[in-house]
């Protein structure tokens, strides 16, 4: 079986394992930008984590609400055991094509910053 | 405060109408969630911009990933969004063809962006004066109230305290009505920081409930409290400003006039009525005391406002107001005699003629992006040409027509877009200058994207995109493949025919500049006519400031007399001060009174009505070297406690009342009819006239001796012999010693209140002047380019004749006709639209004819030579060429 997922969703994912019982849409989309410093929209969020239910890696149920929702709910992740394995594969993929070769990125990343 | 935590509703509303509905409530509650608690309390100022970004890219990111869920809901709106993303792939190659021709979209972008931000100005403008719902509970239903007397030539005029009183309990129209002094007061506030002028705005105690405003802090006056005193109301600023933004405010006692006064409250951020820099508010309480006296009905003071009660229409109010007029008029024959009443929507009211100025400003500015439009439509023309051959190999490779034209049209979208983005940024700056057109009542305007702003820069885009992009799209898509794809690109008579087009735009950029240039120079002369109008009154080299006595240290009118003529002979003795006096009021500032009154030996039945009157001393007439034409000016002797209180009249009043004898040594009463206790006035001097306002001609005018009538507010002049500038911090200092309580209020030069009074005159010029060289400079460009273009076309034409033996002056005259002629054809349409449309610009122009036939000469002739020489350098410069290889060549 070859599932793959991009880069964004592998994001998604890992933000959803790492808040626990805290997943939604606000703290995963804050916790994706945190971490990588570009803008994501919650647009983007929703879209990319109905993808991954549709494909049966995360699951969500509507939670509660607050003031400012103005009677909006909440949705809630928890991310399947099927999420975890790709997460897992494509985790240990990329450590297999990286083996041995983090020096020479390093290097190589800093050389192409000096060029400009 | 939570309400400025709520995100930007217009974002909000888009987004709730665009989202799938699947992501609505994930989406929106997410970014309400995240926007109240997180972004906009530590980023106020960025939280607007963070939520539209997200808005705006939420919707594209969710449509563009989900088409199956969009189709459930084919909505319009829904539908034109995906087709907007259809046309992506051409927006993709629009903008790679834009960025290969840099110069291209640089010159269509500035063009366009000039264009649209003038108009965007204007139109934020008339956004904000006209179209902006006031920030009122149901604010069609304010009305503004006014009185009016033909015998007297009083227009909508403010209303009599008694009158508005009676008003008040007949009429049935109204829910209730209130009333303010429009006039701004300057008073002494004691702040935390010493004391500060501050403008203050009397206002009955009912007038928040009218408007029905809620106060931020504590309460309004309340509506048994119009005549009570040592009560205070802050502005937000003043609040803020003033006393830190102290949150134990209301309730304080703080100082005003020397006085204490208690806070009872402050207002919100956006409330500026009656006064759009209202510092404080305070209660008509002073005028109590003259509740008893005639001058109650005879004083017309206050602007009455009041709301509509349910059901009732303007009309019928305002015909209830006309009827108990009538019968005051009845009841009181000596104060109401012709006098009339009515009301109208307050927007109508307060915005009045300036409407109209707007108006005449957004049109002038649209005639301006016409203008741009056909000069980035004359570009695009020019490089469909160039661009031929790859439309036709495009064509011919299965690209449909309308394919085409969409192509086509996308690139001016493209354009266009650019250009709103610029105008857009351009309006902010042109909108500060606007602020120069507005009175105290109206606070100026300030850019704000709502939704009529938001519509009107859409549709000024949809506009310039199929301006500048229809008639392009239509030439592509009128190809003939077969032939572009055989000839070289040379052009043959499809050229000539694209020619006629481009001719076509540039008669009617001619004709559109000329229009404005018209205007320009129309409202340049009628400032020049208003610069020499004569003021009565010698402005250079005088200072003006305004004092306001202290209360608790010059309590009544006998001591503030006494203030004001120790200050006066106080500043004659400042080094350089030549002449110093005290007035109430300035001329040329529309400031004063008006009043009945008879003379001794009149008849019983004579009397002259509704005269100008104000109070000054003697040296006031030399420091503004207003000539003394018979008689005397008041001096020493009129100081002495037993001397009676004399007048002085104007030349206009001795002409008026005194054809053919002096008035000199009558006697003057302020009444119709002298009654037992009424004070006769010696006139012991006539005076030069002075102007109220520059735009009006000198009017009959009564000055008395200022010991007859103290106002609250003393105005001194000051001649110098030295810079007035240079005088201000002297004076400060000599004030600080005679009253250190009283600030100076407004010093500044007779020059700058002159010049403060041809403000709208002057600021319409610029506007105009400045319009009209963008649209010469843009006729100009495209009257250029086009000869330039044909100068190419004919280079053969021109190799022919020269190989012919004709010389190049004769090629080039014969050419230059030829081109010119379109010019001249624009020129004369634009001179006939021009007097056709300038009756519209005749409320705006002072003493010169709309039909000004020097002006049109002078357009005329300036017009012909930049088309002139915007056509023979072009074609001059095709002339120079060896026809020897011209002909090589071809």
């Amino acid at each position: 079986m070859s599932v793959t997922i991009g880069e964004f969703e592998h994001l998604l994912l890992l933000a959803v394992l790492k808040l626990g019982d805290e997943a939604y849409g606000v703290t995963i989309r804050r916790a994706v930008e945190e971490a990588t410093g570009r803008q994501v929209t919650a647009g983007a969020v929703y879209t990319a984590l109905g993808r991954l239910e549709s494909r049966g890696f995360v699951r969500s149920s509507p939670g509660d609400t607050v003031p400012e929702r103005t009677g909006m709910r909440r949705r809630y992740y928890r991310v399947e055991p099927e999420g975890a394995q790709v997460v897992q594969r494509t985790m240990r993929h990329l450590e297999a094509m990286a083996e041995g070769l983090k020096p020479r990125i390093a290097r190589l990343a800093s050389q192409s910053r000096e060029r400009g | 405060m939570a309400a400025a935590l709520r995100p930007p509703r217009l974002a909000r509303w888009l987004l709730r109408q665009l989202l799938p509905p699947a992501a609505r409530e994930f989406v929106l509650g997410d970014l309400d969630e995240e926007y109240s608690r997180y972004v906009a309390p530590s980023a106020r100022r960025g939280a607007r911009a963070w939520y539209w970004s997200q808005a705006l890219r939420s919707i594209l990111q969710t449509r563009e990933t989900e088409p199956v869920m969009f189709q459930s809901s084919p909505s319009l709106i829904a539908r034109l969004i995906t087709f907007a993303a259809s046309i992506r792939a051409d927006l993709r190659i629009a903008l790679r063809v834009l960025r290969r021709s840099p110069g291209y979209a640089a010159a269509a972008l500035l063009t366009l962006g000039l264009g649209i931000g003038a108009t965007v100005a204007i139109f934020s403008a008339v956004n904000d004066t006209i179209l902006r719902p006031y920030p009122f509970p149901d604010p069609d239903r304010i009305v503004a109230l006014w009185e009016s007397n033909q015998e007297r030539d009083w227009h909508r005029v403010e209303a009599a305290p008694a009158n508005i009183e009676d008003w008040r309990a007949r009429a049935r129209s109204f829910d209730d009505i209130a009333f303010a002094n429009t006039y701004p007061q300057t008073v002494s506030l004691v702040t935390d920081g010493g004391p500060r002028p501050a403008v203050a705005a009397q206002v009955s105690g009912n007038l928040f409930a009218v408007l029905g405003v809620p106060p931020l802090l504590g309460r309004t006056f309340r509506d048994e409290e119009t005549f009570t005193p040592g009560l205070v109301m802050l502005s937000y600023d003043t609040w803020r400003l003033a006393f830190g933004g102290a949150p134990d405010i209301v309730g304080r006692t703080i100082r005003l006039e020397g006085q204490p006064h208690e806070v009872v409250g402050v207002m919100g951020e956006t409330f500026e009525y009656p006064l759009s820099e209202a510092d404080v508010w305070i209660t008509p309480a002073g005028l109590h005391r003259r509740r008893q006296s005639i001058w109650w009905r005879q004083a017309h003071v206050f602007r009455p406002i009041a709301r509509l009660a349910p059901g009732v229409s303007v009309s019928q109010a305002s015909a209830e107001l006309a009827a108990i007029a009538k019968d005051l008029e009845r009841e009181h024959p000596d104060t109401n005699k012709a006098m009339e009443a009515g009301a109208g929507p307050l927007r109508a009211f307060l915005v009045g003629d300036r409407g109209l100025t707007l108006w005449l400003l957004l049109a002038a500015v649209g005639v301006l992006l016409l203008i741009a439009c056909a000069n980035v439509a004359n570009l695009a023309l020019g490089r469909s040409t160039l661009r031929q051959q790859e439309l036709a190999v495009r064509a011919a490779l299965g690209a449909g027509r309308a394919r085409l034209i969409r192509q086509t049209l996308v690139e001016s979208l493209v354009i266009a877009s650019g250009g709103v983005a610029a105008g857009v940024a351009f309006g902010f700056g042109g909108l500060r200058a606007i602020a120069a057109l507005y009175p105290p009542e109206l606070a100026p305007p300030v850019f704000r994207l709502d939704v009529r702003m938001l519509a009107f820069v859409l549709s000024v885009g949809a506009v310039t995109t199929l301006l500048s992009g229809l008639w392009p799209a239509w030439r592509a898509a009128r190809l003939d493949t077969t032939r572009h794809l055989g000839d070289g690109g040379r052009g043959g008579s499809t050229s000539r025919r694209r020619l006629v087009a481009a001719n076509a735009f540039v008669g009617f950029q001619v004709a559109l500049a000329v229009l404005l240039v018209v205007a320009a120079g129309l409202m340049v002369r009628s400032l020049d006519q208003l610069r020499r109008v004569e003021t009565g009154v010698d402005a250079t080299n005088v200072l003006t400031f305004q004092v306001r006595p202290s209360v608790s240290t010059f309590p009544d009118d006998a001591a503030r007399a006494r203030f004001a003529f120790a200050f006066e002979e106080r500043l004659s003795t400042l080094p350089g001060v030549e002449f110093a006096g005290v007035s109430r009021g300035l001329p040329l500032t529309g400031y004063g009174w008006t009043s009945d009154f008879t003379i001794d030996r009149w008849g019983p039945d004579r009397f002259g009505i509704d005269v100008r009157h104000r109070e000054a001393t003697g040296g006031y007439f030399q420091a503004l070297r207003v000539p003394l034409i018979e008689g005397r000016l008041f001096d020493a002797r009129d100081l002495a406690p037993d001397a009676t209180v004399p007048v002085v009249v104007n030349q206009a009043f001795a002409d008026r009342y005194f054809p053919g004898e002096s008035p000199v040594g009558r006697r003057v009463v302020f009444d119709r009819v002298p009654a037992e206790g009424s004070y006769w006035y010696p006139i012991v001097g006539v005076v030069g006239n002075e102007r109220k306002d520059p735009l009006a001609a000198p009017v009959p005018e009564i000055i008395g001796h200022i010991r007859g009538d103290v106002p609250g507010t003393l105005t001194f002049v000051v001649r110098a012999s030295v810079p007035p500038a240079s005088l201000i911090a002297p004076v400060r200092r000599a004030l600080a010693e005679a009253d250190p309580l009283a600030p100076l209020l407004a010093p500044r030069s007779m020059e700058e209140v002159a010049a403060a009074s041809r403000a709208e005159t002057r600021f319409l010029m610029t506007v105009f002047t400045i319009f009209a060289l963008a649209a010469l400079v843009l006729a100009t460009i495209g009257v250029y380019g086009v000869a330039s273009q044909a100068a190419r076309l004919r280079t053969r034409e021109v190799g022919i004749r020269l190989a012919l033996g004709a010389t190049s002056a004769v090629v080039v005259r014969a050419l230059v006709w030829r081109g010119a002629r379109v010019a001249v054809i624009g020129l004369g349409v634009g001179l006939m639209a021009a007097t056709a449309a300038s009756r519209f610009l005749e409320s705006q122009l002072f003493q010169v004819d709309p039909r000004d036939p020097a002006t049109l000469v002078l357009v005329a002739a300036l017009m012909a030579a930049v088309a002139l020489a915007a056509t023979f350098w072009p074609t001059w410069r095709n002339a120079q060429v060896d026809p020897a290889a011209v002909l090589r060549s071809s």
